[in-house]
């Protein structure tokens, strides 16, 4: 029977344990995030892409945007597998370590050159519209486009670095502000561009792309022999445009906090964006090349695309200049939120290959005012740093260099998911279509064809692209020998402290004290409160079950530990609780994968029973769901809770009790 | 095997809205149950000296006059071999649960001097002893946490034990039970 205390009043020294990431978002919410950062490669993708090709770019560039349907779908298929299911833990379940720090190596080099690309187009639109509107208002001010851009991409990337040293969280709500009005500057573009051209008239821009020594690289020496619309010359101009559809990974980034049901709101949020980006980006694209003429679209307005589009539209000078500076407005929303995202993203992939024990432990030394992994976001933001001084304000080289990235942790996520199709024969909820079966095995015809064509571009890419070539795959190699070799000093260092093996992610939580257990102490805002207590990492079958089966628009769920020790009581003061990480992070990786909130609570108690009943009156929950015990039957279980439910409670009140274990489950109501 | 896969998301999807279903019956509000409903004065016994745990129960459990009173001894006793039935320093709730009783039964051992029993811990004073029918899960748990909550309560204990017959510790439970009516326990006190 529950010990029972003598004195028995509210519950006050419990620990609220909290988590920068235990809320979840719509689809719609989601699908912002990835466009802020997808989307935002309009702002560049075309100047880039006709840099390369010529005026077939809006084909190359549909074709990219098509493309990434299917590249959505290795996305998709990944994180029905894993909740975190970005390159890293993808590649490393089905491939190992090794290639899994290869590929994130590449990873990183897309995150670092998120941010300069971005900030630096920003600039470049921003110094655009002040070299266009200084004149009219007679200030004979003439900006250095490079070198302001340069400036401005500096200042911005410093802001958002102190912003992340800080702490400053990723907000769905300000994405999908800033993807509101990039919308209301989409439709206006794509209405005026319509009404241009039905005025004007059009032609249709040319299929051959048209290649330069620059776009063929080291395949210079073979340019009589490439037909531009042949297999290789195809793939040339395709691996020129492929940067559309940057920002893909961020599918993966969100998915954790994507709400219920996740992967089918996944799928939604996916088409949004796969819709959207499809739209925006070839469309822009299309109508600057028709409408922005040959004499002055590459010479004036190949860093601001969009600014020269809104140019040559038909209509008032005046209104015109102002829609530029709308523009101008939302690409600086827009880019900006990019670089922060950059920062975010690859402080997030290098947070997790901490965990994993692959970087230098000094790096992830906490601030000591914020807290934050402030070592990781300066080493990101000075290697971004470093990127636009280099870069000297050209989004050219920048665009080249970042497509390296981007196809390369894309082949190895799309080889990585084919692996585990034969490594990992457990059901998945999603996968890639066009699968056939010919006597027992089979054969993952789409997933493979989507892993050649994106092989078939990263190997031209690597002819192509040389500065993509010699500075990618020299980041990739140093930040692989810092991975390797951080990772051996940190096993030599376990190894010396008796430590055997690794134990896994962890998740960092903050515990925090709650002075009185009240239902708004733990943020309970809802009709209807259940109490899940929990114990074990390995027995939480009930809070699957009971997450699952909530409406999450009526019902709070707080998950309860308590610590038991000997001396301790819920009442009066104790020793600090250990982190029960293991447990926390269990809890919190089924919370993620349901995509439900719940709030965690640490108590300290010589009688979990007693804490059960005492939090589930404190909190005035309607229901307790618990595991089944080891030591007790669920009978007996029930008569220790009814016994410390009576003991807690001044008059009857209602309870129901749940104890769910494999497949069987006894309820109750008290 | 698409088409499979796809057919097992949606069954698992209807299997998960219909439990959402039943998850969402209202607990049903009933009546409160009253120790002192199940608790006769009849069934108070006093143990003037020191005495162990099997000594109790054997006396309680002849008191309530049951059939075959050695099946309910075993049954509380293994009963309490799964989990001891003993709450605080003070009292213990041994019980069980037959097949085929009409209603719950209920006995109340105070013994100043103390019971031994086998958790380990030191003497308790009560020994409230209950059976209760096994085809009623919902009221045997009831009646545990109105014992609980009855017996638990801040220096009642204390108050049982300063009282010298069991008519007193009955009408005290039920004063405790019911205190704001004040006439039924008058009633019960003329009736007594």
């Amino acid at each position: 029977m529950p010990n029972i205390p003598g004195k028995k009043t509210t519950a006050s020294n419990v620990i609220l344990v909290t988590t920068a990431m235990l809320s979840f978002i719509s689809f719609w919410r989601a699908a912002a995030i990835v466009l802020c950062d997808l989307a935002s490669t309009v702002y560049y993708i075309g100047g880039i892409a006709e840099h390369a090709i010529g005026k077939a770019a809006p084909w190359f560039v549909l074709g990219v945007m098509l493309f990434s349907y299917t590249v959505r779908a290795i996305y998709i298929e990944s994180c029905s597998m894993f909740v975190r299911g970005g390159v890293y833990r993808v590649v490393k379940e089905a491939m190992g370590g090794t290639l899994a720090k290869l590929s994130v190596s590449a990873l990183m080099f897309d995150y670092v050159l998120t941010g300069p690309i971005s900030a630096v187009s920003a600039g470049q639109y921003l110094v655009g519209l002040l070299n266009t509107t200084l004149p009219r208002f007679h200030i004979a001010w003439h900006f250095q486009a490079d070198l302001f851009s340069v400036l401005f991409a500096i200042a911005v990337t410093l802001y958002f670095w102190w912003q992340n040293v800080k702490g400053m969280h990723e907000s769905s709500d300000k994405a999908l502000k800033i993807m509101i009005v990039t919308t209301i500057m989409a439709v206006i573009v794509i209405i005026w561009s319509v009404i241009t051209l039905w005025i004007r008239g059009f032609h249709w821009p040319p299929f051959a792309p048209v290649f330069n020594a620059e776009s063929l690289g080291w395949l210079h020496g073979f340019k009589d022999t490439i037909k531009p619309i042949g297999l290789l010359g195809i793939t040339i101009a395709f691996g020129h445009s492929l940067l559309a559809m940057s920002g893909e990974e961020s599918l993966a980034q969100v998915y954790r906090e994507i709400e219920a049901p996740k992967l089918k709101n996944l799928e939604k949020a996916g088409f949004i964006v796969f819709l959207y980006s499809m739209l925006l980006t070839s469309l822009v694209t299309f109508f600057a090349v028709m409408i922005i003429p040959d004499s002055v679209r590459m010479s004036q307005y190949s860093d601001n695309l969009i600014s020269g589009l809104t140019m040559y539209f038909v209509g008032p000078d005046t209104i015109k200049l102002f829609f530029q500076a709308f523009v101008v407005f939302v690409g600086f929303l827009i880019l900006s939120g990019a670089v922060n995202t950059s920062i975010i993203g690859s402080n997030g992939v290098m947070n997790r290959l901490g965990e994993d024990g692959i970087l230098p432990e000094f790096l992830r030394k906490p601030h000591s005012k914020f807290g934050t992994s402030s070592r990781l976001i300066n080493l990101t933001v000075g290697l971004q740093i470093l990127t636009i001084i280099m870069c000297r304000g050209n989004i050219y080289i920048l665009g080249e260099a970042y497509a390296f990235g981007v196809i390369w942790s894309f082949v190895f996520k799309s080889l990585a998911v084919l692996v585990l199709r034969y490594k990992d024969k457990t059901p998945r909820e999603w996968r890639v279509p066009f699968n056939i079966k010919i006597k027992g095995i089979e054969f993952p015809i789409g997933l493979g064809l989507i892993f050649i064509v994106l092989l078939a571009t990263a190997l031209v890419n690597l002819l192509t692209k040389q500065v993509a070539t010699i500075w990618g795959a020299v980041f990739t190699l140093v930040f692989f020998i810092i991975f390797i070799v951080s990772e051996r000093v940190n096993a030599h260092k376990l190894r010396k402290q008796g430590i055997l093996g690794h134990h896994g992610h962890v998740d960092r939580v903050n515990l925090n004290q709650v002075e009185l257990l009240t239902p708004d102490a733990c943020r309970c805002t809802k009709a209807k409160r259940v109490i899940v207590a929990v114990r074990g990492p390995k027995k939480l079958v009930h809070l699957q079950k009971v997450l699952e089966e909530i409406d999450p628009e009526e019902t709070d769920v707080v998950v309860l530990t308590s610590k038991v020790g000997k001396g301790y009581e819920l009442e009066g003061h104790s020793e600090p609780i250990p982190t029960e990480d293991e447990l926390f992070t269990r809890v919190i990786s089924i919370a993620e994968k349901v995509g439900r909130y719940v709030t965690l609570l640490s108590v300290p108690t010589n009688d979990p029973y007693y804490v059960m009943a005492r939090v589930a009156y404190d909190l005035k929950a309607q229901e307790l769901a618990l595991g089944k015990s080891e030591k007790f039957s669920p009978e007996v279980q029930m008569e220790e809770i009814a016994v410390a439910w009576g003991s807690v409670t001044q008059e009857p009140r209602p309870l129901r009790i749940r104890i769910i274990w494999d497949g069987a489950e006894l309820k109750e109501d008290l | 095997m698409e088409m499979s896969l796809r057919r097992k998301w949606l069954r698992d999807k209807l299997v998960k809205e219909r439990s959402v279903r039943k998850f969402d019956t209202p607990i049903q509000e009933v009546k409160p149950i009253l120790v002192s409903d199940y608790l006769s004065s009849k069934h108070i016994h006093f143990f003037e000296t020191a005495c162990s745990q099997g000594f109790v129960l054997n006396e309680l459990v002849g008191m309530l006059s049951f059939d075959n009173p050695v099946l309910i001894s075993n049954a509380i006793l293994e009963r309490e071999q799964n989990a001891s039935t003993v709450v605080t320093s003070e009292i213990a709730f041994p019980h069980a649960r037959i097949s085929g009783l009409g209603e719950i039964r209920a006995a109340l051992g105070i013994c100043p001097a103390g019971i031994s029993t086998n958790s380990g811990r030191d003497p308790i004073r009560l020994f409230f002893l209950f059976v209760s029918p096994v085809e009623d899960t919902r009221n045997h748990l009831r009646f545990l946490a109105s014992t609980s909550s009855l017996f638990l309560k801040e220096n009642f204990i204390d108050a049982l034990m300063e009282l010298k017959t069991r008519e007193a510790v009955w009408l005290k439970i039920l004063e405790s039970e019911v205190p704001h009516e004040k006439e039924n326990v008058e009633m019960a006190l003329n009736n007594a």
